[in-house]
C-alpha cells in the first residue's frame, strides 16, 4: 500500500493488519481520506466525538454493515459520543397517521440502529443533543482539543467558540476517528487552515438579528472564513449565556455556507490570543448595515402555497434552545398572550431542547409551570429531520431559525413577530 | 476527433465508458437516495430537480459535473451503492472534489471492493465540452480523452 501521508510505527502495524482486519480498513480508509486533502500524518483524538448521524434509513446498508463489524469485533471509540437529535417524537409531537406512517417508513429500523450506536460508544440514552457542547449535556471540548466531530452546527461551534479543532467530517469519517482515536491532520486542524479571508465590519445601530446576520455572511462567505469585528460594541467581550446564544445561533446559520468556523474580535478565542493576525492578506473587507440586513430579509420567498395560509405549528429551536434562551422564550410567549388578551396559544407551539437541558429547565417550577399554562410542548426532535417527512413538508410551519427556513418550507419570523404568531394563530 | 484534459487522480484507474453530464451540482442525497434502497437494478437519477440526470442511467457511466452540493448523508448513500454493485464507474469532477464524496468513495471502496474512479480539478472548459453518451477514456494519472 503506497500513502503520501507519513505514518509512525503503530499506524504501519494497523495498516499490516496486526490489529485485525476491521481496524486495518479503517485506518486504510483514514490514510486515503487523508491523502486526498494532502494531511502530511495522522493525529491523536484528544476530546469526546460528537456525530452527526442519529438515524437509519433504508438506504444507509453501508453503514450498517460497517457498524455490524465493530460490533461484532466489540470495537468502541476511543471515548463514548454524543450524536444528534433523534428524527422524530411520536410522544410529544402531534401527528396525524399518515405523518406517523411515513416517519415509521424511512426510519423504521431507528430502535435497532439506537442500540448500535450504544454498543459501539454512544454515551447514554440522553446523549442525543444537537447542543452537546452545553454546560448540561457536558460534551464540552477543551481549547485546542483535537476532535473528529461532524454535523457543521456542533463543528462550527466547537471550533468558533471553543477554540477546539476539529474538520468538518462526512459522517463515517468522523465515526472512524472517534474509533481509531486518530484524524488526519488539514484545513481547520492547521494554524494556516483557520485564517480569515473574509473581514466582516458591523456598522449597525443595535446588535444585529443574529439569523439575518449569519445569514448575511454564509452568502458572502463563498468558502472563505469570516473574521467579525463589532459583535463586542454590544454584546461585551465575555462569553456569558447571551453571548454563548449569539454565537450558537450565528455559527449554526454561518454553517448552512459549508464553513466550520468564524472569528469575532476580541471575544473567540482563536480572535483574543491572534487578533486581526487571523485575517489572510487579501482579505475581502464586507460591511455590513441595518438596511443590508433588512434588504436581505425581503428576499425571502413565500415557502408556501398561498400567503393566506394559516400556520399549523411553530417550531422553536434550531439548533436546539440553552435554558437561557427557554426562559426568554417563556416571557415572550407570556407577553404575547397578554397583550392579545389570550390564555393559551393559538397553534401548536415546540420548543426544541436536548434532555439534559429540559431537565434543567423544569427544575425551575414556577417558570416551568407558567409555560405549560400556556400549552407549550417540549421535544427533544430534529426540526430539521421532522420536515423532511415528506407528508409534513408542505406543512405551514412558522419559525424563527434561518437555518430551518434554509432547509425546510418554514416561513421566518424574528422573535417578536413570531410570538404574536403563536398567540393569535395568524400571520402577518 | 479527441480532447484530452488533465485532472488530479483522487482514486486512480484506467477505464472507457460512456458520460452522463450533469451541468449543475448535484445533490446526492436526492439523486441517489431511492436507488440505493432498490436491489439488483441500476442506479437511475432520482432528482426532479435537476433534469440533467433525472432518469438517466448512471450505473456504469462516467458521471461528469462541475461539483457537488454538499449533503449530510451524501458519503453514505454512495457506500451503499458501492455494495450493490449499482455505481457509476467514475465521477468527474470539473472542480474540486468535496470531503462528502471523497469519504463516500475511499470508505465504499475499502469496504466493498466496488472502486468509483475520481479525477478532480478538469476545468471550465472540460464541462463545456462533454456530452451525455461521448466515449470517456480516463487514465491512471489523472488524463481524461473525450471522443
Amino acid at each position: 500500500m503506497n500513502f503520501k501521508m507519513q505514518l509512525n510505527q503503530e499506524e504501519i502495524e494497523i495498516l499490516e493488519g496486526k490489529q485485525g482486519e476491521t481496524l486495518q480498513k479503517i485506518l486504510k480508509a483514514l490514510v486515503t481520506y487523508g491523502d486526498i486533502f494532502q494531511a502530511e500524518r495522522l493525529v491523536n483524538v484528544t476530546g469526546a466525538s460528537h456525530m452527526a448521524i442519529s438515524y437509519d434509513m433504508p438506504a444507509f446498508e453501508g453503514l450498517n454493515d460497517i457498524l455490524d463489524e465493530l460490533i461484532k469485533n466489540d470495537i468502541k471509540t476511543k471515548i463514548p459520543f454524543t450524536v444528534n437529535p433523534k428524527p422524530y417524537d411520536f410522544e410529544n409531537v402531534k401527528m396525524t397517521g399518515g405523518q406517523k406512517g411515513a416517519f415509521k417508513k424511512i426510519y423504521g429500523k431507528q430502535k435497532f440502529f439506537e442500540e448500535k450506536l450504544l454498543k459501539i460508544g454512544l454515551r447514554d440514552n440522553n446523549s442525543f443533543a444537537c447542543t452537546c457542547y452545553l454546560e448540561q449535556v457536558k460534551n464540552i471540548p477543551a481549547k485546542g482539543s483535537i476532535l473528529s466531530w461532524s454535523g457543521p452546527e456542533s463543528v462550527i461551534y466547537a471550533n468558533s467558540v471553543l477554540g477546539a479543532r476539529t474538520n468538518l467530517n462526512p459522517a463515517i469519517i468522523g465515526l472512524f476517528g472517534a474509533v481509531l482515536g486518530k484524524v488526519p491532520e488539514y484545513g481547520l486542524l492547521t494554524d494556516e487552515g483557520r485564517k480569515a479571508g473574509l473581514n466582516v465590519v458591523l456598522n449597525t445601530r443595535h446588535l444585529p438579528n443574529v439569523e439575518l446576520l449569519g445569514h448575511a455572511i454564509a452568502l458572502k462567505a463563498k468558502g472563505e472564513i469570516p473574521y467579525i469585528q463589532g459583535i463586542d460594541q454590544f454584546l461585551g467581550r465575555r462569553i456569558d449565556e447571551p453571548m454563548q446564544d449569539y454565537l450558537k445561533d450565528l455559527g449554526a446559520v454561518i454553517s448552512t455556507s459549508g464553513l466550520g468556523l468564524f472569528h469575532i474580535d476580541h471575544v473567540t478565542p482563536d480572535a483574543v490570543q491572534h487578533g486581526k493576525k487571523l485575517l489572510k492578506e487579501n482579505a475581502e473587507v464586507y460591511i455590513i448595515d441595518d438596511e443590508e440586513l433588512s434588504g436581505l430579509q425581503l428576499t425571502y420567498p413565500m415557502p408556501w402555497k398561498s400567503g393566506k395560509m394559516k400556520p399549523k405549528m411553530a417550531v422553536i429551536g434550531c439548533p436546539h434552545l440553552t435554558v437561557n434562551q427557554v426562559e426568554k422564550w417563556t416571557v415572550l410567549i407570556e407577553r404575547a398572550l397578554k397583550m392579545h388578551g389570550k390564555v393559551k396559544v393559538a397553534i401548536p407551539t415546540y420548543l426544541c431542547v436536548d434532555p439534559d437541558v429540559f431537565t434543567r429547565f423544569k427544575a425551575n417550577y414556577t417558570m416551568y409551570n407558567k409555560l405549560m399554562d400556556t400549552g407549550v410542548q417540549f421535544s427533544f426532535m430534529c426540526p430539521k429531520m421532522l420536515m423532511s417527512n415528506p407528508k409534513w413538508s408542505n406543512q405551514p410551519v412558522v419559525t424563527n431559525s434561518n437555518v430551518l427556513r434554509i432547509k425546510s418550507n418554514a416561513r421566518y419570523y424574528d422573535d417578536q413577530e413570531l410570538s404574536g404568531v403563536i398567540a393569535t394563530g395568524r400571520c402577518k | 476527433m479527441s480532447k484530452s484534459f488533465m485532472g488530479k487522480p483522487i482514486t486512480g484507474g484506467n477505464i472507457s465508458a460512456n458520460a452522463v453530464v450533469s451541468r449543475k451540482e448535484p445533490d446526492l442525497s436526492l439523486t441517489f437516495n431511492s436507488n440505493a434502497i432498490q436491489k439488483g437494478s441500476l442506479l437511475v437519477g432520482a432528482d426532479q430537480g435537476n433534469h440533467d440526470l433525472y432518469h438517466k442511467e448512471i450505473t456504469g457511466k462516467v458521471l461528469c459535473l462541475p461539483k457537488v452540493k454538499t449533503s449530510e448523508i451524501g458519503s453514505l448513500l454512495l457506500h451503499t451503492i458501492c455494495k450493490k454493485g449499482t455505481a457509476p464507474a467514475a465521477i468527474l469532477f470539473a472542480e474540486q472534489i468535496d470531503s462528502d464524496t471523497a469519504a463516500g468513495i475511499v470508505t465504499g471502496s475499502v469496504w466493498t471492493g466496488n472502486t468509483i474512479i475520481a479525477v478532480s480539478g478538469l476545468g471550465k472548459e472540460f464541462l463545456e465540452y462533454v456530452k451525455d453518451n461521448m466515449t470517456v477514456e480516463i487514465k491512471e494519472n489523472g488524463e481524461v480523452i473525450i471522443s
